[in-house]
Formats: C-alpha cells, structure tokens, sequence
C-alpha cells in the first residue's frame, strides 16, 4: 500500500519530529509527530501524539497513542490506549485496551478486548468481535464499548451499547444494552443483555 | 423518501453484498465517500445512496472484481486521470472519440500530435456535447477549451461539465459534481456531462 522511503524515524526518550514519508517509524518513549506520517511499519512503546494522520501497512501500539487525524493501516494492533479523532480504516483492527475514534471504523476484522472504556462512533466490518477481558482491573466497571452504529456480517459483542445494531448473525453476550438490533439470518441474547427491539430484515 | 436514493438494507437485499463487502469497497476508495448519505430515521441513522449509480457501480465491481484487483478497480473508478498518449489515428481507430469531432478538435489546436488524457477526456466530452445535438461546434470547441484549462485545478475530485445559455447568449462551467448550483430564470442548461463518468468510460477503453 505505501511505499517506504528507506528512511526510518526512531524516537528513543523525549522527542519531537515532523511527518513525513518513512520506512519504519519506532516511538519508544514520549513521542510528537507534528504532521502526517506514512510509513510500511509503524511502532509505538510507550506514549506518542501524532498531530495529523497516519498510514502504515503494519501499525502496534503498546501504552498510548493519540492521533489527531485518520488512521489507513492495514494490519492495526494495540495494548493500551489508542485514540483517533478522524476515521480508522485499516484490514485488520485487534487489541487490548481502551478505544476512543471519533468517525467510523472501516476493516474487514474488528477484535476488541475491553480493558478501558471505549467509544467507537460507528463500526462497520465483516467481522466484528468484541469481549470484556477477563482480568481484574480497578477499572472494571468501565469496561464498556459505546458505540452509534455496528454493522458487520458475523458480530459478537460483549458489554456494549448501542443505538443500532445491524448484521447478518449477531449475538450479543453478557452485559450488552441495544436499542434497536436488525438481523438477517440469526440472533441470539445472552439473558443479561437488554435489546429495546428486535426485527429480522 | 425521495424516488432516486435507495437504502443501504434495500442495496444488500437487491444486490446480494454483505456489509463487509460494501465497507471493504467504500474503504478501497470503490464506492465515492460522497454517495453515504446519512439521514435520520426512526430506526436510527441510515444510510442512503444514489439509487442509479448505486446499482450501477455495484454490479460493475460484481462483475469485474474475478478479473482485476480492487486496487486496480479503484484505479478505474478514480476520477484521477491516468497516463496515456495516444495519437489522434489510435483515438479513432479504437472508437473512444468519433472521426468527426477529432476533426474539430485538430482545428482547436492545429499542431497537436498526440494527446495526453486530459486530451482525450477534452475530446470525449466534446463528443457527447455533439451528439446532445445542443451546442454548435464553436460551442464545443468553448468545452474543449474549459477543460483542458481547469479540469487538473480539481485534483482527481468529481466535476461535471456544464453548457447555460442565457437568451441566446451561451456559456461553459466545470463545477463541482456535488456542489449546488442556481441560474436566473431566463437560463437553461443545454448540455450537462459527468467528467467522472467520461474518465471511467475512457479508462474502460484505454487501459
């Protein structure tokens, strides 16, 4: 999807850079990027802020980042915080943690383990899985996705609400609070979960 | 609900597409992002999209997804021009533009040897602005001129080609596909041409 430039932008420590067109960027530390980035392999250990938007084929965040654009990715892991205040469009959107985007979410496999609280405006995939991790946290009542709109061929969800949730099977597990669902083939709610109504379409 | 939009539920049921792939397409740049028209409803927000076009691109990708990549599909379905030269000859021997208008053309700029695809995007819509039977040659030839001069201030957005005449007094716009636009009440528009659309067909018959 992007081609590198060969050039690599590694921030160890405390660091600022600009954007710009890279092969790998590496932010170990506490990282600023003021502008856009594209890069094949985009690595966050620890804290970055990227003051525009980012495009890496392959994107891991461990600890915290905040994007202040879109996100184009094609594989996106994660283990901490992640937030993004446009769009995220990638392939592949899987991790742990807590999840703030402000648009849509656009992949073809959502895989969200709930430790934070997440809010996702609107999700749209052909798979769409989302589950409370198991650990005991101090912050496990917050464990929680709100979202507007989910839509995907095959969604699960756990502890989620939402005002509307549409797909072909959907099953929604413990905890969830769903306005309005519409299926296509199957549905299924855990006893836990309270769906306001429910229509096949 | 208005007659010539249809519902994201409608498309999938009409179509037999899923909801991943309708968002892969719109995420692959397949489907432009100003087709998702969101409106309220009583079941929540939907989405819409305009119904013609809809089905249209839908069964285009459909059909031609077995034999090209969706990056390459996107590539066709890009307003962005795309690199070619060609000389007048090849133009009209493949049929992309009649004998005829590249005739008028060549007298629009009687050195050219080839022609780029801007040219060609110039010529094709020459082409359709004649066979309307609207606009004279001259007319024409004013398009021509229109789009060769700004269609590249558009940056691969959509424009469409427009020709008003005004109690006999004709003139030429390029303007933004999604853009409103309103005449005094003496004006009409003879001639309206998608350029978006003229580069996909030209992009299907130069590959």
């Amino acid at each position: 999807m992007n081609e590198g430039s060969g050039i690599n932008l590694v921030i160890s420590g405390v660091g600022t850079a600009s954007g710009g067109t890279y092969q790998n960027v590496e932010i170990k530390g506490v990282g600023t990027v003021n502008g856009d980035i594209r890069c094949v392999v985009g690595r966050v250990e620890g804290v970055a802020t990227i003051v525009g938007s980012v495009a890496a084929e392959n994107l891991s965040i461990q600890g915290k980042a905040t994007i202040r654009g879109d996100v184009m990715g094609g594989a996106v892991t994660f283990e901490g915080q992640v937030k993004v205040s446009g769009r995220c469009n990638a392939d592949r959107f899987s991790g742990m943690g807590g999840v703030r985007i402000a648009g849509l979410l656009n992949a073809d496999e959502v895989n969200l383990r709930l430790v934070g609280p997440t809010h996702i405006e609107e999700i749209g995939a052909s798979v769409i899985r989302v589950v409370k991790e198991p650990v005991p946290t101090i912050f496990g009542r917050f464990k929680t996705l709100s979202a507007n709109v989910i839509e995907g061929d095959d969604v699960y969800l756990e502890n989620t609400q939402a005002n509307v949730v549409r797909g072909n099977d959907v099953v929604l597990g413990v905890g969830c609070k769903i306005a309005s669902v519409e299926y296509r083939t199957a549905f299924k709610a855990h006893e836990t979960a309270t769906v306001g109504q429910h229509s096949k379409v | 609900m208005e007659e010539n939009l249809i519902s994201k539920k409608e498309l999938l049921e009409l179509t037999g597409i899923s909801y991943g792939q309708l968002y892969r397409w719109k995420r692959k740049n397949l489907i432009p992002e100003v087709w998702f028209i969101r409106k309220s409803t009583f079941t929540g927000q939907e989405t819409f999209f305009p119904r013609q076009e809809m089905l249209a691109r839908v069964e285009r990708i459909k059909n031609m997804k077995e034999d090209l990549s969706l990056d390459a599909l996107a590539d066709m379905f890009s307003p962005s021009p795309s690199d070619v030269r060609l000389s007048l000859d090849e133009i009209a021997s493949r049929n992309i533009v009649t004998r005829e208008t590249l005739k008028v053309f060549a007298e629009l700029y009687p050195d050219i040897s080839g022609m780029g695809f801007i040219d060609i995007l110039a010529a094709y819509a020459m082409d359709r602005a004649l066979r309307t039977g609207e606009v004279t040659r001259a007319e024409a030839g004013q398009m021509v001129r229109t789009v060769e001069e700004h269609i590249e201030k558009f940056h691969g957005k959509s424009c469409d080609l427009l020709f008003v005449r005004n109690l006999g007094i004709g003139t030429c716009l390029l303007v933004d596909s999604s853009a409103d636009i309103y005449f005094d009440s003496n004006s009409n528009v003879a001639v309206r041409i998608s350029m978006a659309d003229c580069v996909e067909q030209i992009k299907m018959l130069v590959p």
